[in-house]
């Protein structure tokens, strides 16, 4: 017989690579690792998320752009560069591929590089889109470890020796990372592992993928990277060279006290935390606890269509928010903007937490189409405040007597799943309308009936909105009498014709009378005899006859009767 | 016949027989409670997934006699009763004393637009867990009931329409038509898939 053996990949390693793991796993326990993530273009590619959203917009709104912000979906194959203010000049910051080929480079003043490149698109420098990306890179980063810490302008720092067990291995861990980054972001990167933090991003930012297990082997990994790195003003670095000094190899051979006295005693510290000599402490990343994103296009949107195509992005992106915290909301803010006035502010309500980015979107289309929007849409923010950890329903299912068949294993297995899955579904589902409804017809209309201990027929029962865990309705234990189903919001005067009751035809009178002589305590006393009557059309009719004082029916008069229901 | 062709004849519900009523009565219809009905029904019940257009002359006439018993047991399936603008305030304690699990009964309330009041009633068809969706509504043209008619096929939900005024050529699966009577009310069967004859029966409120 072939059975498929479906073992972990762990156990397949051989004996040998297990005793290296566990070596490996114990050498990092006792010192830590350290991951530079280095991002050389990310303020150019903060930007292009952006930029490529909008471009998408704009073609499918056929909107025509200036010259300065037409771009096609395809930012990667174009010239542009971002440029920042340098003492008063525009000096190149950041380039991308193509731009660089042409020999635009970072550092370049403006005017040089549109005579390399005539094409080129540039974009002005922001350090808070930059951050903002950072932010969201270590949120990502989340995943494989607990300490990150940001290194700005454009590297991350993790350590990830405490996680080595849990993955697997450096190796596993670092396959995984290259993986999930490349994957999910598009980013150009660079990973080096070092047991300090700043030897890792010192030879991350060189571009050098490097992994040094070992502290005694910093040195020489550290030696071959030029001066040029180390943070020292043009003056001692030109000093340094004077004297030969070209790599960080040639900084080993001089002399500690030497270097201290004649170049900065900052310098030492700064090669001694790179060393490990010196304590290197970061402050630890938390991600932050609310979720607010917002994209802002460089043109005005008019049509939902497209205020729907944004709001999607946003919807997406709060998902991947809740998805790292196992969490979920019940409540959202979708807020519009044109430049910085404020348009519409739609909160989303859900019955059920959530954390379905469609069924977001769909709740968000029925608001959006209520409203009629002032001004043209520049800006779409989402802001989620009160994140609840993530909870299935799964625990409220009843085990019906067919499941536990299913589970004692009389059926196949997967239709257990399926049938629970099922059950959540069918949970969810009214949930869902029920929103849907919301979201069109206003909270208002949407009403559940309530039953009230009180013999007045007018306040026994309850329509309205309010949840029904929140208060507790009773009933009369027993309500003999016949009740009609449909009751008349407020009792109708019947008139007579001919001394008899006429309601749409002559009414005759069937059954009653029932006396119900309540409320004297509440100022909304009642003292009415009802009867059941039909009128020639048909119609069962639940009448009664006001017996209060002062209604002229102390002589059996015909007057001060009402219709207070229908019996469908 | 051949036994087999015979077979596929009786299961094949597109397909109908006049003056054949008998051997349509496939009893998958949901049951309505009430023999009479059940019998001059063409599925032995309510059909599943399809819209039920009731006309009654006036309200107050035991129209909601009809489905009690379905609603009834709909709320013990735990699904959800949706009510689209009734004309007067379903009474709570009567429902309850029917039976009916109020807790699972949801009214949209009836100053709602027409528009408003398709669109959920669309909604409510297309969704599952709800077992019965009721809409009084008239005045809607024959192109918005073949609308509906064709969400309530997607689902698995009863639609019921209940109309004062009757309307030719409603594309409704099932058409009744409710007669007062002294002790009851007679329920009419104006159309029915698999027959062509009008058939009444008398339910006694």
């Amino acid at each position: 017989m072939n059975k498929p053996t479906n073992v972990l990949p762990v156990a397949q390693l051989s004996s040998d690579n297990m005793a290296q793991l566990s070596l490996e796993i114990k050498h990092a326990q006792q010192h830590a690792l350290w991951l530079s993530i280095y991002f050389p273009k990310l303020a150019l590619e903060a930007l292009s998320a952006d930029i490529a959203l909008s471009a998408d917009i704009a073609l499918s709104a056929d909107i025509a752009l200036s010259a300065d912000t037409a771009l096609s979906a395809n930012t990667a194959n174009q010239p542009i560069a971002v440029i920042e203010q340098i003492k008063g000049q525009r000096v190149v910051h950041t380039v991308s591929d193509t731009a660089e080929a042409c020999g635009v480079t970072p550092t370049m003043l403006l005017g040089s590089c549109f005579a390399l490149c005539p094409h080129l698109k540039i974009f002005e420098y922001d350090e808070k889109i930059q951050q903002t990306r950072l932010i969201q890179l270590a949120a990502w980063a989340e995943q494989f470890t607990s300490r990150i810490s940001l290194y700005p302008p454009r590297a991350l720092l993790l350590e990830i020796g405490g996680s080595l067990k849990l993955f697997g291995g450096l190796e596993t861990l670092l396959a995984l990372i290259n993986d999930s980054l490349a994957r999910q972001w598009q980013h150009v990167f660079t990973l080096s592992v070092t047991p300090t933090p700043l030897a890792s991003f010192l030879l991350a930012s060189s571009g050098q993928t490097v992994v040094v297990k070992q502290k005694n082997a910093l040195r020489s990994a550290l030696g071959k990277l030029p001066i040029n790195i180390l943070p020292l003003n043009e003056k001692r670095k030109k000093q340094l060279s004077n004297i030969g000094v070209r790599m960080l190899s040639d900084v080993w051979r001089l002399p500690r006290e030497d270097l201290a006295r004649r170049f900065d005693p900052q310098l030492v510290n700064y090669l001694d935390r790179a060393l490990g000599g010196l304590a290197d402490p970061h402050k630890i990343f938390q991600s932050p606890e609310n979720f607010e994103e917002s994209i802002e296009l460089p043109f005005e949107i008019l049509y939902n269509t497209f205020i729907l195509i944004i709001a999607r992005q946003l919807a997406r992106k709060l998902v991947t928010f809740l998805r790292q915290r196992d969490a979920c909301i019940a409540t959202c803010f979708f807020t519009l903007y044109n430049n910085n006035d404020l348009l519409e502010c739609i909160k989303i309500n859900m019955r059920l937490p959530t954390r379905d980015a469609e069924h977001l979107i769909e709740l968000f289309t029925e608001h959006l189409s209520k409203i009629k929007l002032s001004a043209p849409v520049t800006r779409v923010k989402l802001t989620a405040k009160h994140i609840l950890p993530f909870a299935t329903n799964s625990a409220e299912l009843p085990i019906t007597e067919s499941e536990h068949l299913v589970l004692n294993g009389n059926l196949n297995g997967n239709s257990t799943y399926a049938s629970k899955e099922h059950l959540t579904e069918s949970k969810d589902n009214i949930a869902r309308l029920l929103e849907q409804l919301q979201a069109r017809l206003g909270r208002q209309a949407i009403t559940e009936l309530y039953t009230l201990a009180d013999h007045r027929p007018e306040y026994a029962h309850y329509v309205g909105q309010n949840n029904r865990s929140f208060m507790s309705f009773t009933q009369l234990t027993q309500i003999t009498q016949q009740r009609p189903l449909w009751l008349l919001p407020d009792p109708e005067l019947i008139i007579q014709k001919n001394g008899k009751l006429w309601w749409r035809g002559p009414v005759v009178v069937t059954a009653g009378p029932e006396r119900i002589e309540a409320g004297w305590w509440s100022g909304n006393d009642i003292r009415r005899d009802y009867y059941i009557g039909i009128n020639h059309r048909g119609s069962r009719l639940w009448l009664y006859r006001d017996l209060r004082e002062g209604l002229g029916n102390d002589s059996g008069s015909d007057k001060g009767w009402y219709l207070h229901g229908l019996f469908a | 016949m051949n036994e087999q062709l015979r077979i596929l004849l009786n299961n094949n519900p597109n397909l109908w027989r006049a003056g054949d009523r008998s051997s349509h009565n496939t009893g998958s219809g949901i049951s309505t409670g009430y023999a009479d009905l059940d019998a001059i029904l063409p599925d032995g019940g309510w059909p599943t997934n399809a819209l039920v257009e009731v006309i009654t002359p006036q309200w107050g006439i035991g129209e909601l006699q009809l489905l009690l018993p379905s609603m009834i047991a709909a709320t013990q399936q735990n699904r959800w009763i949706l009510w689209i603008a009734p004309p007067y305030i379903p009474y709570a304690p009567a429902l309850v004393s029917a039976g009916v699990d109020i807790s699972r009964l949801i009214v949209v309330r009836p100053d709602t637009t027409c528009k408003d009041a398709l669109w959920s009633l669309e909604k409510a068809l297309q969704n599952d867990a709800c077992g019965i969706a009721i809409a009084w509504l008239d005045w809607i043209s024959n192109g918005v009931v073949r609308r509906l008619q064709l969400a309530a096929q997607t689902g698995k939900t009863l639609g019921v329409l209940f109309r004062q005024r009757e309307i030719k050529d409603s594309p409704a699966v099932v058409r009744l038509q409710l007669k007062p009577e002294f002790d009851g009310v007679q329920v009419i069967t104006l159309k029915a898939r698999g027959t062509c004859r009008h058939h009444s029966a008398h339910l006694s409120v």
